[in-house]
């Protein structure tokens, strides 16, 4: 079995612009990371369902669909339960990160971030998150 | 105080001072009685001892009357045996000369002082021959005769050879003769008559001899030969010539010898001849039984008659007892009872006085409790009135619960909580209208200080089954008698959880609106300066530098706000589990260590024991990193920092010391205060937020801890927590 599948993919579901083009800029800059974003949490679903990436970075605070509510239908989907799902979020209550991570995050970044950081845990949370499936 | 004694007293008088008045009266009355009963009594007493006394004088008079009379009888009777034996001595004999006769009446002179002569005289028919006297005479010696002379007149008796008697004849002649002259003596010459008459004893009248004295005659008639018609014939008489005081006396004597009890013969005793009328009694009321009686039962003199026989005759003897004595009202009998009369009556008012002053005592010390009780009780009804005020008014629901839960009192503001709709909640259960169970975390005692903080959040279930959210703190109440009773106070905190919910919401959209921004902001400047996107000139690096610092400051600035109004809304959220202290010890230092190595400054930690506590792992290093920044940041260059973890008493301290400058006297004061700065900081401490000590200070009481500073001895500062060691902290959960 192969651990140490390499990340490619993140797709970044956020309804802030600015947000999604640092992300993008800093994931791909640094990284080396093919990042696509998605500005809403249906259209997140939509980008995931037709074409399923490694890692999912979700927005916490989302109009219309909201972050739990996509995470909890990702995992409902055979298709896309099983890619790994970290929060980005600006938000510190620690019940909402709880909960977060009992509907299946992997992760749960606090905004803001420095980009190297970021990289170094979507890195992180794909190594282990491949460890655990393998 | 009522003046009367002996009625109730009336609450609100005035207090009698003299409380004499009313005792007197009752004691006066007591005295009067007293007195009167005793009067009555000694009255009465003095009555009966004075009827007794009179009885017994009475009795006692006549006795001595009785014994007088037997004693006079007696005497009497010997005298008249006397007369009587010389009767029979003239009777016995022919002839008796002077001398026979004398030495015949030789005995019974002396015998008998009564007598005072002893005669034999002849009966004479006819003329007597002076010569050839008939008859013979004897006188006492002593005795004191007299003869009338020839002028008729007493004179004393001259002594003669012989003396002859006086003749009981018939004309009456020779008056010259020595003697009694019978012949102007009617009295005698009766007494001659009636023995002849009777042939018996005869007894004269009271007589006054001519001797000088009262007396009388004894006749006995000397019949020597019985005539042929029957009729006794008398020869001649003997006489007696008996002395009344004599009798008397002589009577007296004898009974004087023979009466054991001689002061019992208290009486006079007087003989009256016959046909002599005694002289009236000394009194004038009339004789009865000889027993006089005087006014109010008093007896005076008591006079005792009777009569004694004397031959055919009679002689009346009078006795005469002295005047009873008064009624002595000091008899002995009466003394005793005024005497105890007086003991009674005096005592009886003395304690009539006593019981009318102890009822005053008691009535005055009624009506002063009476006022006290009054005045306490109006007190009393005063503070219920402000406490029922307070209790009815409080903006708080109260409750007054048994220690079952039974509420015994509720105020409107609490069953408008409870009740809304107007139904009871007397009676009912404070559990059955609670959401959530009540533990003992809600229960404090009027004594314990944490009354203000033992506030519990709880669920009041309305009548349609929704909720209001309350809070509540049960206070036990001290014990009265009775149940042991709580007081439950409640709080309608809707609004501020409404507040509270609004506040969340308004700090969550101000968190996520100042950081999303700053992510860009920062992320951008991230990049720049990572040469993401293409080399940067030095001076465009520089300014980007300047740039993102100051961009992560705020970030920090803004998390510790964050924290901050956590703090002061009193809703930190802890997430306890047991940790290790020394554990979280060393993921701060190493948190640390790029810092401190940046420095030059050495992180020291010494050894480090198993410390386990009671809290949130995450905020306990926030903590610790907190204190080791500040640590290293103030330490000089090349300076070294020191941890320790020691258990002290139930808790676990640790220490983190660095050998900087210290921490002035008066910024002491300000330590723990939000955004306090040391104004004489050099430009590497300037890049706090200020609020890092006053954050972990908040955390570590939310703990139930302490954290403290100290300043180092050798120079520099010493910060130090102390945590409750876990298995301390389960009863007490805030």
């Amino acid at each position: 079995m192969n651990l140490a599948r390499a990340l490619r993919t993140v797709l970044h579901i956020d309804d802030d612009p600015e947000i999604r083009e640092i992300v993008a800029l800093a994931l791909n800059r640094l990284g080396g990371l093919d990042v696509r974003s998605a500005p809403s949490g249906q259209a997140g679903l939509d980008l995931a369902r037709r074409d399923p990436p490694d890692f999912i970075l979700l927005d916490f605070m989302m109009p219309e669909l909201d972050g739990l509510s996509v995470l909890t239908l990702l995992k409902a989907e055979p298709g896309v339960r099983d890619i790994p799902v970290a929060f980005l979020t600006a938000h510190a209550d620690p019940q909402v990160r709880e909960r977060m991570r009992a509907l299946g995050a992997v992760d749960v970044v606090d905004k803001p971030f420095r980009a190297v950081d970021l990289l170094r845990r979507v890195e992180a949370s794909w190594t282990e998150h491949q460890l655990r499936r393998g | 105080m009522a003046e009367e004694g002996g009625s109730a007293p009336r609450v609100g008088g005035h207090a009698s001072k003299r409380r004499v008045p009313a005792a007197v009266v009752p004691a006066l009355l007591a005295l009067a009685v007293g007195i009167a009963v005793t009067a009555y009594g000694a009255r009465s007493t003095a009555m009966l001892a004075g009827d007794a006394r009179s009885d017994r004088q009475q009795h006692a008079a006549e006795a001595a009357a009785g014994a007088y009379f037997l004693a006079l009888g007696r005497q009497l009777a010997e005298t008249v045996e006397v007369v009587q034996g010389v009767a029979a001595f003239f009777e016995a004999s022919a002839f008796v000369d002077a001398n026979e006769f004398n030495a015949f009446t030789d005995g019974p002179l002396q015998r008998n002082p009564t007598i005072m002569a002893l005669e034999y005289c002849l009966w004479l028919d006819g003329p007597v021959d002076g010569a050839n006297p008939p008859a013979i005479w004897r006188q006492r010696e002593d005795a004191l005769l007299h003869e009338r002379g020839p002028d008729h007149q007493p004179a004393p008796l001259t002594p003669r050879p012989f003396h002859a008697p006086i003749l009981f004849v018939e004309p009456p002649t020779y008056a010259d003769l020595i003697g009694m002259d019978l012949a102007f003596e009617p009295q005698r010459r009766a007494t001659l008559e009636a023995a002849r008459a009777s042939g018996d004893v005869a007894v004269s009248p009271a007589l006054e001899l001519v001797q000088g004295d009262e007396g009388f005659l004894i006749v006995v008639p000397v019949g020597r030969q019985a005539a042929p018609d029957g009729v006794a014939r008398v020869d001649g008489f003997a006489i007696g010539v008996v002395g009344l005081r004599a009798v008397i006396e002589a009577a007296e004597n004898n009974l004087r010898r023979s009466v054991a009890n001689a002061p019992a013969l208290d009486v006079e005793a007087v003989l009256y001849g016959t046909g002599s009328t005694p002289p009236p009694s000394g009194d004038d009321t009339a004789l009865a039984a000889g027993l006089s009686v005087a006014a109010a039962g008093v007896p005076a003199s008591m006079e005792f008659r009777t009569a004694i026989s004397v031959g055919s005759g009679q002689m009346v003897a009078v006795a005469r007892a002295p005047n009873a004595a008064p009624v002595d009202y000091l008899d002995r009998s009466v003394g005793l009872v005024v005497s105890s009369g007086l003991i009674l009556t005096l005592w009886s008012t003395l304690w009539v006085i006593g019981q009318t002053r102890r009822r005053e005592e008691i009535a005055r010390i009624v009506d002063a409790r009476t006022k006290q009780l009054d005045a306490s009780m109006q007190e009393l009804a005063g503070r219920e009135a402000q406490l029922r005020a307070i209790f009815e008014t409080a903006v708080d629901g109260l409750l007054i619960c048994e220690k079952d839960g039974a509420i015994v009192a509720a105020n409107p503001a609490a069953r408008a909580l409870f009740a809304p709709d107007g139904a009871g909640v007397l009676g009912t259960s404070l559990a059955d209208h609670l959401r959530a169970p009540l533990g003992r975390e809600d229960r404090v005692s009027l004594s314990d200080p944490a009354v203000g903080g033992r506030w519990v959040e709880n669920e009041a279930i309305q009548p349609d089954g929704s909720s209001v959210d309350i809070e509540l703190v049960r206070v036990g109440l001290p014990y009265t008698g009775g149940a042991m009773l709580d007081l439950v106070l409640i709080r309608d905190i809707r609004e501020r959880k409404q507040v509270d919910r609004l506040q969340r919401q308004f700090i969550a959209m101000v968190n996520h609106e100042l950081r999303t921004p700053m992510t860009a902001v920062l992320g951008a400047l991230d990049l720049i300066r990572g040469g993401a996107v293409g080399p940067v000139p030095p001076e465009v690096l520089r300014l980007v530098v300047i740039a993102s610092t100051s961009g992560d400051r705020l970030v920090r600035i803004i998390n510790d706000m964050l924290d901050v109004e956590g703090l002061q809304a009193g809703r930190f959220q802890l997430v306890p589990e047991v940790v290790d202290l020394a554990a979280i010890v060393e993921e701060a230092v190493r948190a640390n260590s790029a810092y401190a190595a940046g420095g030059g400054t050495t992180i020291e930690v010494d050894p480090l024991p198993v410390a386990q506590v009671m809290g949130d792992r995450g905020r306990l290093v926030q903590v610790l990193t907190n204190l080791l920044s500040n640590a290293i940041k103030f330490s000089p260059p090349r300076g070294w920092v020191t941890v320790g973890l020691w258990r002290d008493g139930d808790a676990w301290v640790a220490s983190v010391a660095d050998r900087g400058e210290g921490i002035s006297d008066d910024f002491v004061q300000r330590l723990f205060h939000p955004f306090a700065r040391n104004d004489q900081s050099n430009s590497r401490r300037v890049g706090g937020t200020g609020l890092g000590l006053f954050i972990a200070r908040a955390i570590v009481e939310g703990h139930e801890g302490k954290l403290w500073y100290e300043p180092r001895a050798g120079g520099g500062s010493v910060f130090l927590f102390a945590l409750p060691a876990a298995g301390q902290l389960d009863q007490e959960r805030p």
